[in-house]
């Protein structure tokens, strides 16, 4: 019986274990890494600042990470993290609906938000002379949103709408209903947005205590990067934070993945040119051992035209227009994803092809060329991302929220030093058949009476 | 501080065949970004060969006269290049970034995969099969297939009506040697820009350019020009019915041309506009709900540019949005901007504009472009300053000029009507 293999180690465990086993950096000579010049300051209250300087840039991010997201919530309260995000634009004590937005537009930036599983993330991008006041903008809106009853009534009527935007994407329909055939009565199996029921009787109520239980100085990390200078910044964080209550913060409830008996398998019909084929694979959370090898997995199987699954369905058979595959490593379960577009008629080729690959894999391991294109990837993917302050920022700012803003070098370094066997062993460990999930999503098919 | 970014400055150099070298060195990472742009696209095509450009393009990747297609992308990848072949209405070419250290290596594969691609006969059956499925596949989304039916409307003959990828009938009909014949005619030196942005010297830069493409010092010949076409005199509509949740709908203009006074408006005003924090967000979504998704865009073309709004929303509020929607486009036709929402939008542009240059991708691409459309490649250093001289007058005349809202086409894909899919 397939289970998760192990327990998830603390943070701290997977670093002494990782730095114990870090080979020398043999990536970027002319570049000295994302972390190495962070200044981090844990304020009395408990809330966390990073401030990177970064010159030149004449821009600079701030992003205001909070830890809650949908892993957060139960059925009865499913969406409430996201909806709290876009309350953030509504209205708060010194602004009105739309002030915020329009206020760093016209400092010449933008603002966004996003909500994942984990965390609800708060940030923008503006020329360096603002930043002062985007600080006032941001930390007001977080301190201070005010969900008053017209405007909660109305952002519902867009949520739904985006939702059924979301349902009109057929790969992001099948994605939804791929995560809810792959984890029963959790909350991955549940869509971000929330369901319906609970979205359509959204109370104000339930939106401010939502914000009061979660948007605590304990749960969140303020992150600057730019040519700003780092003291004097942090001093005003703190100063307009000062209202922020310290904590407590509250635990994830525990949320075991029920185990998987065998394949499941889910067909679903839209009215669709192109059929989707969507794959998921149960993996180990990041801190896991093992969790960084599939990384290598998803690399080698579907990172690029040259991957083996790219190579094998698309260049070689012209089986599908578009195929890839990812590790999606957080603290909580992981797992990895197949995506493919196709013709509806290949989906039965395609899909056995997949699942030949996988033992191909499985059996021989990934080859020494492999390997290597693939840490060399991987570390070409980590300087680009580098190119901007709002890419460092969301890089600093998602492993801060995993534990330690540090995980975002050791990532990549330990990353070179995975061995083909771990891989392997990786291989043989999660990618089997029984623990597989499968989506579907296809045309209707003609009638047999027509 | 320091103000906006400007971009930094850049170099012309020109090598055999009239082959523009645009550089420009940014030390900030070790990157490099090259972006090889060339006149010619769907613009040359007629309706029997819609399409063709965008196959002789994906072709480039699909085989050399030394490399396989495998070979090609296994050497491109582990050398953790990003690379990828590009074709729009009026341009082609291909964008690379790679790191510094492997930039000779990845810019020789990119001058060779442009050059000398083989069009091998079994690559070319499996790239067409997939550029089919491609085009079948844009009809499931809402916007895109909304954005081709109203471009398709706008005009009667001009290419510009084509979409890029060409139909199921015309691509089907496409055979190699015309594929072989059209790629010959398609790199012509004298129509061509690479631009190189890196950390390296800038006499280097270019001439690795040099050298990757030494064989390319002759030019081709050209086609001959589209005839201009003028706006519709009233408004035109294409629909498409499929089984959706909301409405997916797209308005196109003929905007003024690219590099002129009035273009600059337009951009401004596009960005009073478009936007989260423009008025079509504000009014038809923060304020009034009427939808998830809004927005407008200008894009500059070799002929007329391209005014683009699109709107998401319910079927039952389509017309409701939509009154709303031109409402907002009449505004900007009969009252100027006041200064100050000007002066608000025109620091966001140039906000977006400074954010937008930390890729060097991006420093590279627009280089290549401003200076192949005319602009000159010292049109980016130039274009903060110019659009800091736009004032409300000439949006409004540019608005009345090219936003005739009696002369735009409408292109919409609606769900069924409710009795058929509450089934």
């Amino acid at each position: 019986m397939p289970r998760r293999a192990r327990t998830n180690e603390s943070p701290s465990d997977w670093l002494s274990s990782a730095r114990s086993r870090c080979e020398p950096y043999t990536g970027q000579e002319t570049w000295s890494g994302l972390s190495s010049d962070v200044v981090r300051r844990v304020l009395p209250s408990g809330l966390r600042v990073l401030i990177k300087e970064v010159y030149p840039a004449s821009v600079v991010s701030v992003a205001f990470w909070i830890g809650v997201g949908a892993l957060h919530e139960t059925d009865e309260e499913a969406g409430v993290s996201h909806f709290v995000e876009h309350m953030l634009f509504k209205g708060s004590r010194a602004r009105p609906p739309g002030a915020l937005t329009r206020e760093i537009h016209a400092l010449g930036g933008y603002v966004n938000a996003f909500t994942s599983f984990e965390s609800t993330c708060l940030w923008c991008v503006v020329p360096s002379r603002h930043l002062p006041a985007v600080l006032d903008a941001l930390a007001e809106t977080v301190l201070n949103p005010l969900f008053e009853p017209a405007e909660t009534e109305r952002e519902i009527g867009v949520i739904l709408d985006e939702m059924r935007m979301r349902q009109d994407r057929p790969e992001a329909w099948c994605t939804e209903n791929l995560l809810k055939l792959a984890f029963p009565r959790h909350p991955y199996g549940r869509p971000v947005i929330g369901l319906e029921p609970v979205l359509r009787s959204m109370e104000p109520s339930r939106l401010r205590r939502h914000h009061q239980a979660h948007y605590v100085a304990q749960n969140i990390a303020v992150v600057v990067v730019g040519d700003v200078q780092a003291e004097p910044t942090c001093q005003r964080i703190q100063d307009l934070l000062a209202g922020l209550a310290p904590g407590p913060i509250r635990p994830e409830p525990p949320q075991p993945v029920l185990p998987q008996e065998g394949l499941r398998r889910l067909d679903l019909e839209q009215d669709l040119s192109s059929a989707h084929l969507q794959m998921l694979f149960p993996l180990p959370g990041l801190f896991s051992p093992g969790a960084l090898a599939c990384d290598l997995v998803s690399s080698v199987l579907g990172d690029g035209r040259s991957s083996r699954l790219s190579r094998r369905l698309r260049e070689r058979q012209g089986l599908v227009t578009r195929v890839g595959c990812s590790a999606f490593l957080e603290r909580g379960p992981g797992f990895l994803l197949l995506d493919c577009t196709l013709p509806p008629e290949n989906l039965d080729l395609v899909e056995a092809g997949i699942f030949e690959e996988l033992e191909a894999l499985r059996r021989g391991g990934p080859t020494p060329r492999e390997m290597q294109k693939a840490r060399n990837r991987a570390q070409s993917a980590f300087v680009f991302n580098q190119e901007t302050v709002e890419g460092i920022g969301r890089t600093l700012g998602h492993f801060e929220m995993l534990g330690d803003h540090t995980l975002a070098d050791l990532y990549v370094r330990q990353l070179a030093g995975i061995r083909g066997e771990e891989v392997l062993e990786a291989c043989r460990l999660y990618l089997r058949r029984e623990r597989c999930s499968v989506v579907r999503n296809r045309p209707p098919r003609v009638g047999a009476a027509s | 501080m320091s103000s906006e970014r400007q971009a930094l400055p850049s170099r012309l150099f020109v090598g055999p065949g009239g082959l523009r070298i645009v550089v420009a060195e940014n030390h900030a990472t070790p990157i490099t970004a090259v972006a090889v742009s060339c006149l010619g696209g769907v613009r040359n095509e007629r309706r029997e060969l819609s399409g063709i450009t965008y196959l002789a393009q994906r072709m480039l990747l699909k085989g050399t006269q030394l490399r396989s297609a495998e070979d090609l992308a296994e050497e491109f990848e582990f050398l953790g290049a990003r690379y990828a072949p590009f074709t729009s209405k009026d341009l082609v070419g291909a964008t690379l970034s790679v790191l510094s250290r492997n930039l000779a290596g990845a810019l020789d594969l990119l001058a060779e995969c442009i050059l000398q691609p083989a069009f091998l006969p079994e690559e070319l059956d499996r790239e067409r099969r997939l550029v089919l499925t491609e085009i079948q596949r844009r009809q499931d989304d809402g916007f895109a297939c909304a954005m081709d039916l109203s471009e398709a409307a706008l005009y009667r003959k001009h290419p510009y009506r084509l979409a890029v990828t060409g139909t199921q009938a015309s691509v089907r009909r496409l055979e190699r040697e015309r594929l072989i014949r059209w790629h010959g005619r398609l790199y012509s030196p004298d129509r061509m820009v690479v631009a190189v942005v890196g950390d390296l010297r800038a006499t280097h830069m270019r001439d690795l350019v040099l050298e990757a493409f030494a064989s390319l010092d002759h030019p081709r010949p050209a086609w001959p020009e589209p005839k201009p076409e003028e706006p519709p005199t009233s408004p035109r509509q294409r629909t498409r019915r499929r089984a959706r949740q909301h409405v997916a709908l797209a308005l196109s203009f003929m905007g003024p041309h690219f590099p002129s006074s009035d273009f600059l408006a337009m951009d401004v005003l596009s960005q009073v506009l478009a936007g989260m924090s423009g008025r079509l967000f504000t009014e038809l979504r923060d304020r009034r709900g009427l939808g998830y998704a809004v927005g407008a865009g200008l894009e500059p073309r070799r002929d007329r540019s391209h005014f683009g709004v699109h709107l998401g929303t319910s079927l039952e509020n389509r017309q409701v949005a939509l009154e709303a929607l031109l409402e907002e486009l009449r505004r900007v036709r009969q009252e100027p901007v006041p200064r100050q929402e000007l002066a608000r939008v025109r620091r966001h542009l140039l906000g977006l504009f400074s954010i937008s240059l930390q890729r060097k991708a991006v420093q590279a691409a627009r280089l290549a472009f401003f200076e192949l459309m005319g602009a000159g490649h010292g049109f980016l250093q130039g274009y903060p300053e110019a659009v800091r001289r736009v004032t409300p007058e000439a949006m409004l005349k540019a608005a009345q000029r090219h936003l005739h809202l009696e002369g735009y086409a409408c292109g919409q894909v609606l769900p069924h009507p409710p009795s058929r899919t509450s089934r």
